[in-house]
């Protein structure tokens, strides 16, 4: 190490988190660096102190801690679990109404999606048949063929 | 902790037996952490006994052979920084943190009478004043790496974080507590 560490190194090296092979050359250093020795003493005092400070302010556990842990237990102990509450939503006297409810709503759903799909009459095929009814000379050339006479698909040829 | 509660499953002798344990051992470090966290007794009662109900709770996560103190503390850190964003806008802590790297190698050396002063009249309620001015994370992590010799790995691992991020906060909280400790030996 031929420079000399800095603050932050001191307190890694305190710790004992540097590398290996850093911990080795900072101690080395710290054996020929008065400056540098001083000032990691002083990162060790204060680690010192915070020991201190540590042994005077440890506590007993307060003895109601201990008591309302085990009241807050029991009373949660009291209430319903969630698998009681699902077992509770799965009795049959919920369960099967809600089942019904569901398999209508279902069936509700499925009969109107097939409405959509089912095919309209024009309403140009009622009035082509409304005149080719109501003409004076039916089959003649130029009147129009009323269109129920026919299937769906010569309706369409004739036209 | 007024957080609402899930009911549980019916107990177990097990379970009951492992709280039971847990809270004869691990009582007294939890509440001393809880303690130094929030600085008010109030506060770290409940604060234990939230954490020992989780405990209770998930008695079955805990893997053994891992250290139980260090997963009591991650609850403690966990449910803490939960109850401080809780009572964000009446109550804000100050949280003046991020992960840039600082730079002390330069700074004048400090004197060191303060801190032979502290160690040679064990000042604690010093050291707890100026802990106090430290935001939560550096004090989470101070505590953690001086007081309780965590590793820099575990202390991530507790609070949450990167290695870098508690190397980083290490380095400031000290810094800003020498400041401090300085700072009330020259007004005293």
């Amino acid at each position: 190490m031929t420079s000399h560490p800095s603050q932050e190194q001191f307190i890694d090296y305190l710790h004992g988190e540097l590398a290996p092979g850093e911990d080795a050359a900072l101690a080395l250093h710290l054996e020929g660096c008065t400056s540098c020795r001083e000032s990691y003493q002083d990162e060790v005092r204060l680690s010192e102190a915070l020991g201190s400070y540590a042994r005077a302010s440890e506590r007993e556990l307060p003895p109601g801690v201990r008591a309302s842990i085990w009241s807050a237990i029991e009373s949660a102990q009291r209430e319903p679990s969630w698998t009681q509450r699902l077992a509770g939503w799965l009795r049959p006297a919920v369960a099967i109404p809600v089942a019904a409810a569901l398999v209508i709503a279902a069936f509700a759903g499925y009969g109107s999606t097939l409405h959509h799909g089912s095919p309209t009459i024009d309403a140009a095929y009622y009035l082509d048949d409304h005149a080719a009814l109501t003409s004076a000379v039916p089959f003649n050339e130029g009147t129009i063929v009323p269109t129920a006479l026919f299937t769906t698909e010569n309706a369409d040829g004739a036209q | 902790m007024a957080a609402p509660r899930k009911p549980f499953d019916p107990p177990s002798p097990e379970q009951t037996a492992f709280l039971e344990r847990a809270i004869n051992d691990y009582g007294r470090a939890a509440y001393t952490y809880a303690l130094r966290l929030t600085r008010n007794e109030a506060d770290a009662r409940d604060l234990t006994q939230e954490a020992f109900i989780r405990v209770y709770r998930a008695w079955r996560s805990f893997q053994p052979g891992t250290s139980f103190l260090s997963w009591i503390y991650r609850i403690v850190t966990n449910l803490h920084r939960d109850e401080l964003r809780r009572r964000k806008g009446r109550y804000q802590e100050e949280i003046p943190e991020d992960n840039a790297p600082q730079q002390f190698g330069q700074m004048r050396p400090l004197a060191t009478e303060p801190i032979e002063e502290l160690v040679e009249r064990q000042l604690s309620e010093r050291m707890s004043k100026a802990l106090a001015g430290l935001s939560l994370e550096q004090r989470q992590v101070l505590i953690l790496a001086d007081v309780e010799d965590y590793s820099y790995q575990e202390i991530a691992d507790i609070v949450g974080c990167s290695i870098g991020t508690v190397r980083s906060r290490l380095h400031r909280a000290r810094h800003q507590l020498r400041r401090l400790v300085e700072s009330q030996a020259k007004s005293s």
